[in-house]
């Protein structure tokens, strides 16, 4: 069992399949709760305009089931883009960092989240691929340049995330 | 008894019920022990030839003060000596129910044993019917009482004279009775006002106290933040696992620590 002072030793270090497996499946609970009150909204939308007599050649509902697909991309990249960190991996202190450390940039997670789709062409076994990779990277992460590491705690304000993961080393 | 002298007493158990020396003719007349002749004056080494009757009251009460005191002396020797047959009786515990022999006194006795209840039963029955004329004539004495009452006017005249307190006790009787409900009700409105009261006394004292509000968001950030904490540390530990026996499938050595960001191994 890793006890705390472990838990800092791991800090910046690559996570493993199960955690970076939770993280996951809580963010597809929350992106399940958006598309659902995005949902329930164009359904209303839908259902104003019919009563006010609005006549439209597709209804809202048909546009946003094609656009879920667009929205859940969406989530994941501005997520990663703006602070390396989804709600899902926030809650199990885990972080997207590019090779150099930094969050990765927008198109860095953009191809991130295409990759997504690649690893789960063949039976997931690009997410698996985490578990007999070295450096516990999946396919996305070796398309995009991509780690997701262990981040316990935030650097406070004014401090790059390399100072904080030295800072970390010293604890 | 007559002018029969008092030397002793003949006690003859019946046999057990359903069994006549026709059903069991082993257990016929020589089922039925004859207990006795008992000497009264056995204990005193002394015999008694006296008869009752031609005593005085007083020689009369000792001897039958002494009639039973042997009498009591004589069953407890039958009963130790039953109990030391009972004792010897062949008993084979693994092949099956006790083994009884057929000793005619033993099975007598059983068989007197077995009447008891049958004869509480009767004597139950038998006082049932004696206290029934003592019942029956009690009823009868207050219907009677009761139709004398009635009749000369007593009843009416007592009935009178209680009337204005039975009135008065039905009267506070009701006037508690809606006392009480009217007190039930009003203590469930009040009830709702003390809790609403007190919810808004817990409200204003956690906005009036910042301190409070503090301690109880530590609290609860802390209880959070512990399950998190513990979710994470769960999931770390599981990552080393999974990648440990992955590892070993794959023949790679175990490696102390996962890899840091850029440090390809």
């Amino acid at each position: 069992m890793t006890n705390r002072n472990d838990m800092h030793v791991l800090n910046g270090r690559a996570a493993g399949f199960v955690t970076r497996l939770f993280a996951f499946a809580i963010d597809l609970v929350v992106v399940a709760g958006i598309l659902a009150i995005g949902g329930w909204i164009a359904v209303l939308a839908d259902d104003t305009l019919e009563r006010v007599g609005v006549e439209t050649r597709a209804s809202l509902s048909s546009i946003y089931v094609l656009l879920i697909p667009f929205i859940i991309a969406l989530y994941f990249v501005m997520f990663w883009a703006l602070t390396g960190r989804t709600i899902g991996k926030s809650l199990m202190g885990l972080r997207v960092v590019s090779s150099s450390g930094q969050s990765p940039t927008i198109g860095r997670s953009i191809i991130r989240i295409l990759g997504y789709g690649i690893s789960a062409i063949v039976f997931w076994v690009g997410y698996l691929w985490v578990l007999v990779d070295k450096n516990r990277r999946a396919w996305h992460d070796h398309m995009a340049s991509t780690w997701v590491v262990y981040d316990y705690a935030r650097p406070s304000a004014g401090e790059t995330y390399e100072d904080y993961l030295e800072q970390s080393e010293s604890f | 008894m007559g002018s029969r002298p008092v030397t002793g007493i003949d006690i003859v158990p019946p046999i057990a019920p359903g069994i006549t020396s026709e059903t069991r003719p082993e257990m016929g007349p020589e089922a039925r022990p004859r207990i006795g002749p008992i000497r009264v004056c056995s204990m005193s080494d002394q015999t008694e030839t006296a008869e009752l009757e031609e005593r005085s009251p007083e020689d009369a009460y000792k001897t039958v003060v002494r009639i039973v005191a042997g009498g009591i002396g004589e069953a407890i020797d039958r009963l130790m000596k039953v109990s030391q047959q009972l004792d010897a009786l062949d008993h084979e515990p693994d092949s099956g129910p006790m083994l009884v022999k057929a000793d005619p006194n033993v099975m007598a006795f059983v068989g007197w044993v077995s009447e008891l209840p049958a004869l509480a039963s009767g004597a139950a029955e038998s006082a049932q019917r004696m206290a029934y004329p003592f019942t029956r004539t009690l009823g009868v004495a207050i219907d009677t009482t009761a139709y004398l009452a009635e009749v000369t006017g007593v009843a009416p005249f007592i009935a009178g004279v209680t009337e204005p307190t039975r009135k008065a006790i039905s009267e506070e009787r009701e006037r508690l009775t809606n006392v009480g409900t009217a007190e039930y009700a009003r203590g469930r409105v009040l009830a709702v006002y003390a809790f609403q009261e007190s919810t808004e006394g817990i409200v204003s004292l956690l906005s009036d106290s910042p301190e409070l509000a503090e301690l109880v968001r530590d609290q609860t950030i802390g209880i959070t933040g512990s399950a998190v904490q513990e979710v994470r540390e769960t999931g770390a530990a599981a990552d080393g696992l999974t990648e440990g026996m992955f590892r070993r499938l794959l023949r790679r050595p175990d490696r102390p620590l996962p890899p840091k960001v850029g440090e390809e191994t």
